[in-house]
């Protein structure tokens, strides 16, 4: 029976990079894991003017460049989003990422089955490392929850 | 036996919208010789494309890789079999996930170092700085998915510039394909692989000589050599030569003139080569001879162009192939 025996909450502060890592040690040796990891505030939820300048200022100073229009620079601040993504290790060793542009996502592996990104592994035992890797936070006050569950049986 | 590599490519293990077999079939119908599997910051298609290719007599193969996407740069691995954590990356010292990687086997590179990142997406461009490019196996100089003026010339010239003085770096291209893209009209890498090698063998070696090929037609080659002048006597050129590998769709105007320009640390000079589709085309050095006056000025950077200047298309718009660099 699938039982999530980890979760954790943390909130992030616009224009934080790097990442945070979890380390669960196993009671016992599962057959499936599932590492979750979700947030919030993904786009802008209002185009201002505050952001338009800050925009255009970011954009003059790393690439010396200016938009045309108006329109152009509106457009520029709408594709801007929030990237978080999640890496998963198990013992020190790579079993997992997930390299999407998604605000829910789980990584699911068992011995016969992974979902895409991930690593069949043999058995889930020992220390689980989960890896939130934060590329870009639009603003304050953005929530993100890590969650881990395990299995006896195979869910996938 | 010159063959076709596709450097850069992304399947649904990351973000990309085909699967690891459809990049497959995609890279077959396309008649390429060889591809990397290069998903950010996961090597979990590589099984899966080992196990296609075991179960089928496909005469294609798979180059082992992962683009390490960090947050201050994407650096391309090729021949990369097992996961090198990166998470620890120092924008200051990159050498040292380089190192990690080559120690790994893997051949390392700057990919689209040019490319738009933040506030848009951070991690794009690369901001890390090098220090030791010994450390760089090679740089990325056309990234088919980005802008050609804005982000893929710069990054030639970076390439050059670094090659000029005197960095041991090699060029690739790549599509970084994230979907059944159009591959015609655009850039691929091509190295020389000797009978019965396995590509990944010759890409390393390739690499490690700086002996890979550009081209978005046929595959071009400059190399030093002695011209007779006369009766016991002969001078150093460089003998350009169009070998009868090209990439598929390429297509060459016959009213349409070759020139060859010879760049060095000096400056560059320009040559037209009419003759070349049918006969080798030779540059005397004393031709070059001012632009090799400085001791260190060794190497040439020599490229290959359609058309004249002046007819409407910039210079890199014209820009057909880069053979490896001349060193004299």
């Amino acid at each position: 029976m699938k039982k999530q025996i980890y979760s954790m909450s943390g909130t992030l502060s616009k224009g934080f990079v790097g990442q945070i890592a979890y380390t669960v040690c196993l009671d016992r040796t599962y057959h499936t894991l599932d590492a979750g990891l979700s947030f919030d505030k993904r786009t802008l939820p209002e185009i201002t003017q505050e952001v338009k300048d800050e925009v255009r200022q970011q954009v003059k100073e790393l690439y010396g460049g200016e938009f045309k229009t108006e329109e152009e620079l509106t457009d520029a601040c709408s594709s801007m989003k929030t990237e978080i993504q999640l890496l998963v290790h198990m013992n020190d060793e790579f079993i997992g990422g997930i390299h999407r542009q998604l605000t829910d996502r789980h990584m699911i592996i068992s011995r016969d089955h992974a979902t895409e990104g991930g690593l069949p592994q043999a058995e889930i035992s020992g220390v689980i490392k989960i890896i939130v890797l934060v590329f870009n936070v639009l603003q304050d006050d953005t929530h993100y929850t890590v969650t881990l569950s395990v299995d006896d049986e195979e869910t996938a | 036996m010159f063959k076709r590599l596709e450097l850069h490519n992304h399947t649904t293990e990351s973000d990309a919208s085909i699967t690891v077999s459809e990049l497959l079939d995609f890279m077959l119908e396309d008649h390429v010789d060889a591809f990397a599997l290069t998903d950010h910051n996961t090597i979990s298609g590589h099984p899966k494309i080992k196990k296609l290719l075991e179960e089928n007599n496909y005469q294609i193969e798979c180059i082992p890789g992962m683009e390490y996407t960090t947050y201050y740069g994407h650096i391309l691995c090729l021949n990369l079999t097992r996961y090198v954590p990166w998470e620890n990356i120092n924008v200051h010292r990159p050498e040292l996930l380089f190192g990690a990687a080559k120690a790994a086997g893997a051949l390392t590179g700057i990919a689209h170092p040019f490319s738009y990142g933040a506030p848009f997406a951070r991690g794009c461009r690369f901001d890390m700085k090098v220090t030791d490019y010994s450390a760089v196996d090679f740089i990325e100089v056309f990234n088919c998915l980005e802008p050609l003026h804005e982000v893929n010339e710069p990054g030639l010239k970076l390439y050059e510039d670094l090659v000029l003085r005197g960095e041991n770096l090699a060029m690739t291209t790549g599509m970084d394909l994230h979907g059944r893209w159009n591959m015609k009209g655009h850039y691929a890498t091509y190295v020389d692989c000797r009978d019965d090698e396995p590509v990944t063998a010759a890409l390393d070696r390739a690499v490690r000589t700086q002996h890979t090929f550009v081209t978005k037609g046929p595959v071009f080659e400059a190399v030093l050599t002695d011209v007779a002048i006369a009766t016991n006597n002969a001078e150093p050129a460089i003998c350009c030569h169009l070998h009868e590998v090209c990439k598929p769709g390429f297509t060459h105007d016959a009213d349409s003139v070759w020139m060859i320009e010879c760049l060095t640390r000096n400056g560059f000079a320009w040559f037209e080569a009419p003759s070349l589709a049918a006969a080798d085309f030779m540059i005397p050095l004393h031709a070059i001879k001012e632009l090799l006056s400085d001791p260190g000025s060794g190497r040439v950077i020599v490229k290959l162009y359609e058309g004249n200047t002046g007819e409407g298309h910039s210079e890199i718009e014209r820009l057909i192939a880069i053979a490896p660099t001349v060193i004299l």
